[in-house]
Formats: C-alpha cells, structure tokens, sequence
C-alpha cells in the first residue's frame, strides 16, 4: 500500500512509535525481568512444538484422552528426572574440576614460567605480562560475579513467573487476545486482530528458528564434549548452545567456559573441544542458517545484519540479541496502522 | 540409496566410532571392570529412524570400523553380526510399535553379542550372573534414554524419518 500523505496518520504513527520506544526502554531498565519473561516465551514455544509432536504420534493410537495426559505427564516427569540426574551430575564433575585446580596450581604457574622462558626478551619486554595477567583476572572475576547474580535473579524471577505464564497461555490466551483486539475502537477490530495474529506469527517463527538452532548447536557440542572428555559436559554444551543465541559473539562466548575447563584435562582435549566447536559453527553457519532459519525467518540477510549492528551499538548484547524481534514488533504495529489509518483519512 | 540416506548412515556410522573412542565412557556399576557401550543404541537408531536397511549398515559398518580403532577389541569383532541384526530388527519394527518399545532391541543385541561371545571362548558360562544380568538392563535402560533423547531432539530439528 502506498504512503498516506495525510498529516494525521502520520502524527497517530509518530504517538505510537514513541510509546513502544517507551515500552521497550522500560523493558530494558527491568531488563532481568525481561529477559526472565522471554525465557518463559521460549520455553512455551518449545512446550507447545513437544505438545504437538506427541499429540501427533499419539493419534495413531486409539488412547482416551485421561490416558494420553497421562503417559504425557508421565513421560515429561520422566525427562526431568533424567534432566536433573545428568546436570546434578554435570555440575558435580566441575566442581572436582575447579578444586582440583587450586592444587595444580604450582604446577600450572612453572608451566607457565617455562612457557615464558621461551619467548624471546624483546617481546616479554614489550608486552606488560604481569599487569594484562591482573587486569584479565580482575575483570574475568567481575564478569563471572555479574553473570552469577544477574543468572540467581533470573531464576528467582523464573520460578515465579514462568509457571504463571505457562497457565495464562494454555488457559487463557484466546480470552486475552479477545480482551486486547475488544480494547479498541469497532472499527479497528479487523485491523487488530489482523495485526495480533502477524507478529505473534513472526515472532513465533522466529523465536522457534533460534531456538532449534540453539539446540542443535548445544546437542553437537554435547556429543563432542562428552567424545572429548571434558568434565561437566552437558552443562557447558548447554551453555554453547545458549549463548549461541547471540549473534556473532555467542559462538566465542560460548567456547571460553568449555576451553577453559578442556585445557585443565590437557592440550589434546582442549584441541578435540576446539573442533567441536568450529564442527558446530560449520554446521550452524553453512546448513542451519541458510537451509533451516531464512526459510522461517521472513527477513533480508543484509537487514538483518545492520539491525545486529545498530542493536549492539545501542544496548550491547541485549541489542543483539533482541534487535530482530523488536524490528518485527515495530514493523507490523506501524505498517498495520498505518493502512488502517489512510483507509480512514483519505 | 539415494544421497541423503548415504550421508545419514555415514554420519551415524561416525557418531558410532566416536562414541566408541569417547573418553567420557562411564564404568557400568553392577559388572566390574566393564564400561556401558553407550555407542550401542546408534545402529538402533539408525533403524528406527531411517529402517532396516540403515540399521543394518550402521550396525556392522560401525562395529566394524570402532573394531578397527584404539578401542577395539575382540570383543568388537564379535558384535558385529549381533549389531547387525539389531539395526535390523529396530528398523523392520518401527512404525509397528512405539518407539520406546523398538529400542528395547538393544536387548535382542546384548543377548547376541553373548552368545558369540560364549561361542568363540572370549567369554566364560560362569560370568553369567544375576549381577551381569542387571549390568545389560542397565546399559538398555541407558541406550533406551539416549535413543529417546536424540529421537526427539532430530524430529525438533525438523529431520523427516
């Protein structure tokens, strides 16, 4: 549809622009609420697919629907269990890791002054080595106090709102869009229903492309982890996979828990956990994204790109991360007004 | 065979030899001195995803190929028409019954690999034992999980069977 010419479409466009700045600039200052909130979304996607999945396979079964639910619940109890028993048993292997460390630590130190005594004198001299040492621990230690008590307020904010968002969207979803479209004037129920129904579609395409791409990303890196050696395997291939989420840093961010805890086993682990990772990356950048994730994800490749770009310059890794899902919120709220405003004010 | 069938049983067939190699291989607690063979539910796999054809080729192509590797071992070498047939009756089954009924082949593979094992002298009549007997239930237990878990994580992906 062509551009409206009218003034007032264009000052309702501009109203309703700054208030989803304001919106998203209030979910970035509660930004541990937001992010607990999006993990929540994330999980209801990947619930809902499992829901779909089972329902589909079960169907060629005649169960009623009592026994459905309950080999259901039973399988999903099943899992957990199976879930807590291999993480519990992930975190327990680095926490032997980590302890063991502070003991090889002499050794670790006259490798270190060995290694230092090969490098020629020009270049030790040139590169102040003692102070880098300092200012990478420092700040390694402030990041991992960070990430440790943002991570506690998101699972404290996680357990109570995930539930809750669990049974509003199982129970209540359809009364509530109702509630929203109703909240607007008659002759926008069309334009709103239509406009609802777009973003949760493309939202929901989204959401679900990075995801599974997470997911395949974390279980290659489990696979190799676990091939490899390197203690608390499933905890930090879940982490790969996680902080595969963001765009371009994710990969490298990933990697630096997994090698660090390779390199405590050993150069020949650390090389198996370093291919790993670059088999993960071949596999996510040369058939995931181009095969799997553009075909759902209705996007230009070069708009996506210069929205990562100006998302990270914005606010960081949370820009990155969200750059694409708040375009997509944008896009469709401004678009749909906008053809319903010029049908209006002709 | 078409190309996409060869690529999946090549990468199973290499999942199989890796797992195999793993140096994450946990002891089984009820058999002393073994190791659970978490590699062994991959020709099962390969048979309840793909069919009979692929578990069979996993089956003996993997078995053979992990024979021929640090971590083989005569034992390797005895499983492979046991592995074989496992692939094979995981795939002749799928479709017929649920999926966690057809990894329970892994069984029908555990009690194979015995009887070549007795068959050809690598293994004694005396260590079958009520304690040997819990060890396989337990590694079919085991695989049964695996299976389960990366079943489910390829359909997630969108992989067609």
């Amino acid at each position: 549809m062509a551009l409206s010419p009218h003034p007032k479409v264009w000052q309702i466009l501009s109203g309703i622009f700054v208030v989803l700045t304001i919106l998203f600039a209030l979910c970035y200052y509660f930004s541990t609420l937001f992010v607990t909130f999006m993990i929540g979304v994330a999980l209801i996607i990947l619930v809902q697919k499992l829901k779909n999945d089972y329902s589909k396979r079960m169907s060629k079964y005649q169960l009623s629907k009592a026994r459905r639910r309950l080999y259901g619940g039973l399988l999903a109890a099943f899992w957990i269990i199976v879930f807590i028993v291999l993480f519990s048993n992930s975190v327990a292997q680095m926490r032997i890791a980590i302890t063991s460390l502070s003991v090889d630590q002499s050794v670790a130190l006259a490798y270190f002054q060995q290694l230092r005594a090969q490098v020629p004198t020009v270049f030790v001299d040139w590169v102040p080595w003692e102070n880098l040492v300092k200012t990478a621990e420092t700040r390694f230690l402030a990041m991992i106090r960070t990430v440790l008590s943002s991570m506690s307020s998101i699972v404290f904010n996680g357990i109570l709102i995930i539930p809750l968002m669990f049974f509003t969207y199982f129970k209540k979803r359809k009364a509530i869009m109702h509630e929203v479209v109703n909240s607007v004037p008659k002759k926008f129920h069309a334009s709103m229903h239509k406009a609802m129904h777009a973003m949760t579609s493309e939202l929901h395409d989204f959401l679900r492309a990075k995801i599974t791409e997470s997911v395949i990303v974390g279980s290659l890196c489990c696979f190799g982890f676990f091939v490899a050696g390197v203690k608390g395997w499933l905890l930090l291939g879940i982490l790969a996979g996680f902080f595969n989420l963001i765009p371009y840093l994710g990969p490298i961010l990933g990697a630096i828990p997994a090698l660090l805890f390779a390199i405590l086993d050993g150069p020949t682990v650390a090389l198996y956990v370093l291919i790993t990772l670059v088999a993960a990356q071949i596999v996510d950048n040369f058939y995931l994204l181009p095969f799997m994730i553009s075909s759902k994800v209705r996007m230009n490749a070069l708009l996506s790109i210069v929205l990562i770009l100006v998302g990270a310059k914005v606010l960081g890794i949370a820009g990155m991360i969200f750059a694409i899902p708040v375009f997509i919120v944008y896009k469709i709220v401004l678009r749909d007004t906008h053809n319903a405003l010029a049908k209006i004010y002709r | 065979m078409d190309r996409k069938q060869v690529i999946r049983i090549g990468v199973l067939v290499l999942a199989y030899v890796l797992l195999g190699n793993a140096r994450s291989i946990q002891p089984n607690p009820f058999i002393p001195g073994a190791n659970i063979a978490v590699n062994m539910f991959v020709p099962v796999l390969a048979g309840v995803l793909f069919g009979m054809r692929a578990g069979i080729l996993v089956g003996v192509l993997g078995t053979f190929l992990t024979a021929l590797t640090p971590a083989g071992s005569v034992f390797e070498w005895l499983a492979i028409i046991p592995h074989g047939i496992m692939g094979g009756i995981a795939g002749h089954l799928r479709g017929k019954l649920p999926s966690p009924i057809v990894a329970c082949s892994l069984i029908v593979g555990h009690v194979l690999n015995l009887v070549m094992f007795i068959s050809f002298n690598a293994m004694q009549t005396s260590m079958l034992t009520g304690a040997l007997l819990y060890g396989l239930l337990y590694e079919t237990f085991m695989g049964v999980v695996a299976l389960m878990l990366v079943a489910g994580i390829y359909r997630l992906a969108g992989g067609t069977d």
